[in-house]
Parts: C-alpha cells; structure tokens; sequence
C-alpha cells in the first residue's frame, strides 16, 4: 500500500533530520538531555500534525479555487505562526500540567525548518489529506527516534575525552554524520 | 546595546563576515548549508538569493523601525520576511528555473531562516537603514563564504569536477574537470578516478561540516595560545 | 469572486489573527510554578521567544 510506503519512508528513507535536512538547529540545540529531546519531539509532533491538517484545507479548499495558489508561503507561516501562539495560550490557561512539560519548546517551533517544510512538501506532492497527515506523523516519530537517540549518545559524549578542537558542536556533528550513514542503508528496504 | 551610527560601515561589515560568521560563529541558519552544498552552482545560486532577501528584510525592517509599535514587532517582521520571500520565491521560479528546482524547498524555508530574523531583531530594529545595509551585506556575504566553502570541498571531493551553468538559460553549462573526464577545462591532472561520492550524500555533509569547524577551532585556538605566549614573553622581558 | 479580493481577504484575516492570538498570548500570564521556567532558544537564537525573562531581554 502506498500510504505504508510513504508512511515508512518518512520515518526511516526520508528522515526528516539525517535526510532531508530540516530543523537541524534544534537537532543540535536541543538534543543534549534526553528530556529535552522527548519534549521538544512530542511538541514539534503535536504542532505538525495541527499544522499540515490546517495548512492542507487552506491550500486545497481556498488557495486554489481561488487561483491564489501562489500565496501559499505567505499563508503557511501565517498559519504556523498562529497556531503556535494559539497552542501556547490555550496551554497556559487549560491545560497547566502539559504547558509545564512542553511549553517551553514551543517557541521553538515557529522557526522549525521542519514544520514549513513539511506543509510545503505535501503541497508540491499533491499529497490528499490523509496521505498527508500519515506523512506528517511519520515525519514527527523520525524526528522523535533521531532525536532520542542523539540525546542518548551525547549525554555520553559529554563526559567522554574528546579531542579540543572537535568539542561543542563538531564533535555532534561528527555523530550525526555516522548516523546518517546508518540511516543510509534503509534505503533499499522498500524496494 | 546601543550602536552609534557612528561605527564605521566597514566594521559592521567585517563583524557579519568574520567576527561573527552566521555559520562558523554563531552557528545560525544551519540548514541549507548542509543540504544545498553539494555543488558549488547551489551555493552561489542561494547566497544570491539570501543576499538580496537579506538586504531587503532589513532595510525595511530598519526603515520602519519607529512606526511598527514594538509589542507587535515579532509578527511584523514574520508578516515582512514572508512577503519579500514570496516575491523571490516566484521570481526564481520564473527566471531561473532550474536553479530554483535544484534548491528544492530551501528557497520558501529562507523565511524561517534564523538568520533573517535574527538580524532583524538584533540589529536593523535598533540602527539606520544604510547600517542595517551593510550589516545585511556582511552577514549574506559571510553565510555566502561558508556555503562556497563547504561545496568546494564538497564537490571536488565526490564528483572531481565543477559544473557551472547559466541560471538563466540552463541549456549553456560548462564543466571544469580536475582529475578525469570530458568538459569545457580539463586539467586532468592524474588520470585516475578519485572521487568519493560518500561527500554528496547526507552523511558527507554532517561529515564535511564537522571538520571544518574542527579546523577553524584548531586555528583559532593555536593563534590564542601563541597570542598567550607572545604576552607571557613581553610580561617577562619587561620584568 | 475576483481572486485579488478573496486574496486580500484571506491575507488580512490571517494577520489579524496571527496578531490577535500573539497579543492574547502576551497578555495571558504563566500559571504558577512556571516563572522560572527557561525557553531553550539561545541554541537557535530565536528571538521570537516569549518566554524571556524581562531582565534578560533587556540585557541585550
């Protein structure tokens, strides 16, 4: 089934982080405790999937009837940038226990690289809606799995020797370097 | 921190290039410079976009400085950034549409750059709009450095070769060949074939980054013990 | 309906609303127990952080 394919893809073919290359800032910012990197992942999934399902009515039921498809960057960061604010204070004012938990991640997440991307891809794919929201979740666990992980092994890396100039973010770097090429070798699975 | 205008124009430059490079220093803005620069033809193409973006973000940031009220500046500079990178997203759709297909997703993603709000934030909301020029010049010029950096390395590692082409009529490309093969300049150096694709793919990337921001820390730490040294010397001789 | 006022209409609507809910936003205090709660936005330096302390923003 091509929704599997897809699904599958996203997660482990196409990371979203060692692949694709978006939100690679908070890839190295906030992945240096494991808890950060869980609540930072279960935020970024939280606003994506709100944001792909908000994004994709917009584009395909007002944007191109319209013919104003050509607003669509516009719109989206538009759309994004809302959410987020509106997230953030219906969490402050309702639900205090999981602002406490993720709140601090969410302005993060206005500049994610990640959520743009992803409404800007299901827009050029044609992705339907719930292709589009089986891409987005799946992107969300890729990015939670790599972050984890990362976290895990830079919390060793912290106290581990390591040569001077590679300290910070080099060495981070490095790591997830050997990762991607790791990631790499999922590509024939869905062949 | 306020900045006197009176700071030269040319200091401010410096500070985007060198001093505070968007990619070495200050580590911002990370994403295209690991996806875009597999080829030294993306690099230039998104500097030049990033260039122009850049400027216009912050001479009309800087120029409307005293009328956007600041409680509301945030979404004004999104509201602005979001604008200009609309315009030249369909500009090099237009104009340049292979360039534009071969940067993908990175030309829209320049809104959310960290970049573009960042300077704003820190530099074109507080000074003149020619400062904020020159600022914007400098950083785009310093990100551009480091984007050219890395394909070099990047390109020559893993196809040998350069290709170039016209970005406006992609039809006329030339293709400068180092080691082996057919193209417009072959220096053909050593009739072998070198090249380690691993350096296009994603891993080479993370790879390429990391050492050389390993090398820039190692020369910036040996300059500062010899730095160290050479006063340590001076304190004594003027014992 | 001309696509340059459906056009017009769906910008402007979005801005209000992007600036109503950052004003919201703004307004509505944190509950107890989170003052002291941190944004981790110097990894990004994001600036469009809420979350800084009045001190700290001050202090750039």
């Amino acid at each position: 089934m091509e929704l599997i394919a897809i699904g599958f893809g996203a997660i482990l073919v196409n990371n979203v982080l060692l692949s694709q290359f978006l939100g690679i800032c908070s890839f190295m910012g906030v992945s240096t405790k494991k808890s950060d990197a869980l609540g930072m992942s279960f935020a970024v999934i939280f606003v994506l999937m709100l944001a792909s399902a908000i994004t994709w009515v917009l584009y395909n039921l007002v944007l191109i009837p319209a013919g104003i498809s050509y607003l669509y960057l516009i719109v989206f960061i538009l759309v994004i940038a809302t959410l987020v604010q509106f997230v953030e204070m219906v969490l402050k004012k309702y639900i205090q226990g999981l602002y406490k938990v993720l709140g601090i991640y969410l302005p993060l997440i206005t500049t994610n690289c990640a959520i743009l991307g992803v409404a800007t891809s299901n827009m050029q794919n044609g992705y339907d809606f719930v292709t589009s929201m089986v891409y987005a979740l799946c992107i969300g666990i890729g990015y939670l799995l790599v972050m984890y992980l990362f976290a895990g092994i830079r919390e060793r890396l912290a106290t581990a020797p390591i040569a001077k100039p590679f300290k910070g973010i080099a060495i981070a770097l490095l790591l997830a370097g050997c990762m991607a090429m790791a990631f790499q070798g999922f590509a024939g699975i869905l062949a | 921190m306020k900045k006197e205008s009176s700071v030269s124009y040319s200091a401010i430059m410096k500070d985007g290039i060198i001093y505070q490079n968007p990619v070495f220093v200050t580590v911002l803005g990370m994403c295209p410079v690991l996806a875009i620069t597999t080829s030294v033809m993306n690099a230039v193409g998104m500097s030049v976009a990033l260039l122009f973006i850049l400027i216009l973000t912050n001479v009309v940031i800087s120029a409307m400085r005293k009328i956007v009220p600041s409680e509301i500046r945030i979404p004004a500079y999104i509201i602005m950034a979001a604008a200009i990178v609309s315009c030249a997203d369909q500009l090099m759709n237009a104009f340049t549409p292979e360039l534009y297909s071969m940067l993908g997703l990175f030309i829209p993603l320049i809104v959310v750059n960290c970049i573009i709000l960042g300077r704003a934030e820190a530099f074109a909301n507080k000074n003149t709009v020619v400062a904020s020029f020159f600022d914007a010049v400098g950083n785009a010029v310093g990100y551009g450095m480091a984007l050219l950096v890395m394909a070099f390395i990047r390109e020559l590692v893993a196809k040998q070769s350069y290709t170039f082409y016209n970005p406006f009529n992609s039809t006329q490309s030339w293709t400068l060949n180092l080691l082996n093969g057919e193209g417009f300049l072959n220096l053909n150096i050593l009739n072998i074939d070198a090249s380690l694709s691993f350096f296009a793919t994603p891993a080479g990337g993370f790879i390429t980054l990391s050492i050389v921001l390993a090398t820039l820390a190692a020369i910036k730490s040996h300059k500062a013990s010899k730095k160290a040294k050479k006063s340590a010397l001076v304190k004594e001789e003027s014992k | 309906m001309d696509p340059k006022l459906i056009a017009g209409i769906v910008i402007v609507a979005l801005v209000g609303l992007f600036v109503l809910t950052f004003i919201l936003n703004k307004k509505t205090p944190k509950p107890e127990g989170c003052e002291d709660l941190d944004a981790k936005c110097d990894a990004c330096q994001v600036t469009t952080c809420t979350h800084n302390n009045p001190n700290k923003t001050e202090e750039k």
